[in-house]
């Protein structure tokens, strides 16, 4: 439903921000914050507009979420300059669960919306196309600015309804709206979210199409991740997963302003949590890139001991935390091999993650490094439980886990590090004594 | 070769030995990799980029460089197939080689103007994205631009359409879809070289895949007009609306409101007669002070100021709207001519503002 349809609240401010009168709901909001007339009002985000609007001189509207009994009420609150004071006018109250907020729900409808998409189409509030990915053996560009039926005939469903007709006229969410492309006659599968302007009217949809021939995305063979599945899959998780990393962050930060500790504290821990998930995203790519049939790994000079040293600093952090420290004196001199520098960094951060991870406070994770032969070889030896011998291989698997009751960690870590290892020609092996610890040896041709 | 050649060759002289390449080589990459290390260590976190430009940026930097693969390959497959050489055109075809890795190894990605570049169209996009929706005053006319489509003036409607044309592609390929490879053809030049130089390297020694190569990146290099940067469609937008002084101000408003940042760039940066990068560098910086002194400059008042700060404040979560309050009376307090004169400088060409930029940091001028 359009926040016009829904009756419009006011109010009056004088010159210094003070409420001089406001309709019952208005009024009633205010008075359950702790606000009254001749005041501030009493939901900062609402004085705030009210306050701008003065000192810029200027017509504003913003989204504003408040508290509303056990629910929250997202307003579309709109200010302007009257006389000296300024005039309020609030529209919206919808109220969503807790949480679950219009903006909210508008970008993540619209991330899975790209997360589904053959490609991409935007149209405004008359269906006139704003946008339309590049697609091939199609004249894109030239569509521009067309209405959306140049474009895609649309067809009706069984129930003889026009889906995205249908989405228009209630300003909703729509999907299964089949269609043939008029340029190539090519059959899509069409889906769409809602865009809402500053004010809370209707813009337009943001669209995605399915090539209605390819198998749906759940039945493409999912062992192995197929291609697409790894593109969509990395595209659709990195993007909302970098916002809630940085978002996260800017709170943690206060960057916006003063925040109870408690709260900054939250933040970080969202941060922390959604650069798990980009690190298990991470893995996933890496999983589909190794797994590929031509997969291979550069050859080039590098040194096993300085990747090492590299990857112990950059567990420095993890480690002081974990108070364990990380002894690099027996890596010894340059260790020349044959190998990708980047990829061997990935195995060492790996090996010895895992060895901070499950060492003892206070304990000690050692680094050696020696020659034998045609080959070099780090060691990573920590003093934690340990690995039972029947194990040994099998932490080595897919979504095998060194301690399956330990929290985080994808489980495949060490299978990675294994496939890279030997797609430079080298080994990882381990040794273990339960009780005393593990060795984890990467072995890559010496130079 | 055999063995015994190797030797003895290694012997007579000592650096033939294929170990002092590659080790020359994997030292310059470390020393590469340290610096990298030393600039994110030192970077203060403000400078930092976030994960979103950091992403977008690498997905546009790869967009870009397979463009200009692809556009490369086409042409030097076609030249080699007109002179019948179709099996060298065939070995470039399915040649496959990790450019972006390749050139990023070489050095030839750390190029300051090609990395200002994509950071500038990337953050020119991601803002374009968040800038509120603002239909005021246009409701149901669909926005801005496509209000000019339908303009009688053919030069209008005719840049218009360009202009959304060339939008949409810049949105795809900061989407990380196929690009047009639209930079300006000093940036091409400088990918082109490098990138037929890696391809001849994997190919077999040939003289007729060199020409083709060749004839491939100098026509790539110019091929200018083929592709239309959303920069120059938007420049000439500009000029075919030729705004008076009050016009101006309402359509960089309105350009904003329908989050054609790069339309308000162009008209701002017509008005000030300079170049866009300029104008796109004061619009994307955070701290704001030199687009107000711009705006001032161009006699702009105090709701239409206040406006455009607005909207760019609610756009970009590091700019404070409550410090842009603070300062926005100050700022009206500016005359036009004394803030035309704290500009100035961005009014020179770009190449003249870079080198009084060079000097000034290396403390000569």
């Amino acid at each position: 439903m359009s926040a016009n349809a829904v009756p419009i609240s006011t109010a009056r401010f004088d010159a210094d921000g003070h409420l001089i009168d406001a309709d019952d709901r208005l009024a009633a909001l205010n008075a359950e914050a702790g606000g009254a007339p001749g005041a501030f009002f009493a939901v900062p985000a609402i004085a705030a507009i009210v306050r701008l609007t003065h000192r810029l001189g200027i017509a504003i509207a913003r989204r504003v979420t408040v508290g509303d009994g056990d629910e929250d009420a997202e307003l579309v609150v709109r200010a302007e300059p009257e006389g000296d004071g300024v005039r309020l006018s609030v529209a919206g109250w919808r109220l969503h669960a807790t949480g679950d907020a219009l903006v909210t729900r508008a970008r993540r409808d619209a991330d899975f919306v790209r997360a589904d998409a053959d490609w991409l189409w935007e149209v405004d509030a008359q269906l006139r196309l704003r946008f339309v990915s590049p697609v091939e053996g199609m004249d894109a560009a030239a569509l521009i600015g067309a209405p959306v039926t140049r474009l895609f005939a649309l067809a009706e469903n069984d129930a003889g309804d026009v889906p995205m007709l249908e989405a228009l006229a209630s300003q909703s969410r729509f999907e299964g709206q089949a269609a043939t492309v008029r340029p190539g006659g090519q059959r899509v599968m069409l889906s769409g979210s809602p865009v809402v302007d500053a004010g809370g009217r209707f813009a337009g949809f943001l669209g995605a199409a399915r090539d209605d021939r390819a198998e749906p995305m759940d039945a493409r063979p999912v062992d192995g991740f197929g291609d697409i599945f790894g593109a969509r899959l990395d595209k659709a998780l990195r993007l909302p997963l970098g916002r809630i990393v940085a978002n996260a962050d800017s709170i943690a930060e206060r960057i916006e302003g003063p925040l109870a500790e408690q709260y900054a504290d939250y933040a970080s821990d969202i941060a922390a949590a959604g650069r798990h998930l980009l690190g298990l995203v991470d893995d996933l790519v890496d999983l589909q890139a190794i797994e590929r049939p031509d997969f291979e790994a550069r050859r080039e000079e590098i040194d096993l001991a300085d990747v090492a040293a590299r990857a112990a600093g950059l567990l420095s952090v993890r480690a002081a935390e974990a108070k364990v420290t990380i002894d690099r004196s027996g890596l010894g001199d340059a260790l020349p091999a044959s190998g990708e520098f980047r990829r061997a960094l990935q195995v060492m951060v790996n090996l010895i993650g895992n060895a901070v991870r499950y060492s003892p406070e206070g304990s000690s994770v050692v680094l050696t490094g020696a020659r034998e032969g045609d080959f070099v070889r780090v060691s990573v030896i920590d003093s934690g439980k340990g690995i039972a011998p029947e194990d040994q291989t099998r932490i080595f698997e897919k979504f095998a886990r060194v301690d399956p009751s330990e929290p985080g960690g994808s489980g495949l870590g060490l299978y990675i590090s294994q496939r890279l290892a030997r797609a430079m020609g080298g080994e990882i092996s381990v040794e273990s004594v339960p009780g005393e610890g593990a060795r984890f040896t990467f072995t890559l041709p010496g130079i | 070769m055999s063995g015994s050649t190797a030797q003895r060759t290694s012997g007579d002289d000592p650096f033939a030995n294929p170990i002092f390449a590659r080790a020359a080589s994997a030292s310059s990459r470390a020393r590469r990799r340290r610096a990298a290390e030393v600039r994110d260590l030192l970077s203060d976190s403000e400078a930092r980029l976030d994960e979103r430009t950091r992403t977008a940026a690498g997905a546009c930097l790869d967009a870009i460089v397979g463009a200009l693969d692809r556009m490369i390959r086409a042409r030097a497959a076609t030249w080699l197939d007109e002179h019948g050489a179709h099996d060298a055109g065939g070995a470039l075809a399915t040649l496959s080689v990790d450019m972006t890795a390749k050139l990023a190894d070489g050095g030839i990605l750390s190029e300051t103007a090609l990395i200002e570049e994509v950071l500038g169209r990337v953050g020119e996009a991601l803002l374009a994205e968040r800038l509120p929706i603002d239909l005021a005053g246009d409701e149901g006319a669909g926005g801005l631009v496509l209000r000019l489509t339908a303009s009688h003036d053919a030069k209008v409607s005719g840049a218009a359409h360009a202009f959304l044309a060339a939008d949409a592609a810049r949105r795809a390929e900061i989407d990380g879809e196929p690009s047009t490879g639209d930079l300006p053809s000093a940036l091409r030049a400088h990918l082109a070289w490098p990138m037929v130089a890696i391809l001849r390297a994997a190919l077999p020694p040939d003289a007729m895949s060199d020409a083709a190569l060749a004839h491939a990146a100098a026509q790539v290099v110019g091929s200018i007009g083929e592709v239309h940067p959303l920069e120059a469609t938007a420049m000439r937008l500009a000029k075919a609306l030729a705004p008076d002084a009050d016009e101006l101000s309402l359509l960089v408003t309105e350009a904003l409101g329908d989050r054609r940042l790069s339309l308000a760039t162009a008209l701002i940066a017509r008005a000030l007669g300079t170049d866009y990068s300029a104008v796109r560098e004061a619009m994307l910086d955070p701290e704001g002070e030199r687009l107000w002194l711009v705006l001032r400059a161009l006699d702009f008042d105090k709701p239409t100021i206040a406006r455009i700060g607005w909207l760019l404040c609610e756009a970009d979560a590091r700019r404070s709207v409550e410090g842009f309050a603070d300062q926005i009376d100050a700022l009206m307090a500016v005359g036009q001519a004394d803030a035309a004169a704290a500009i100035a400088e961005l009014r020179l060409p770009h190449a003249y503002r870079d080198a009084i930029h060079l000097l000034r940091q290396r403390g000569i001028a």
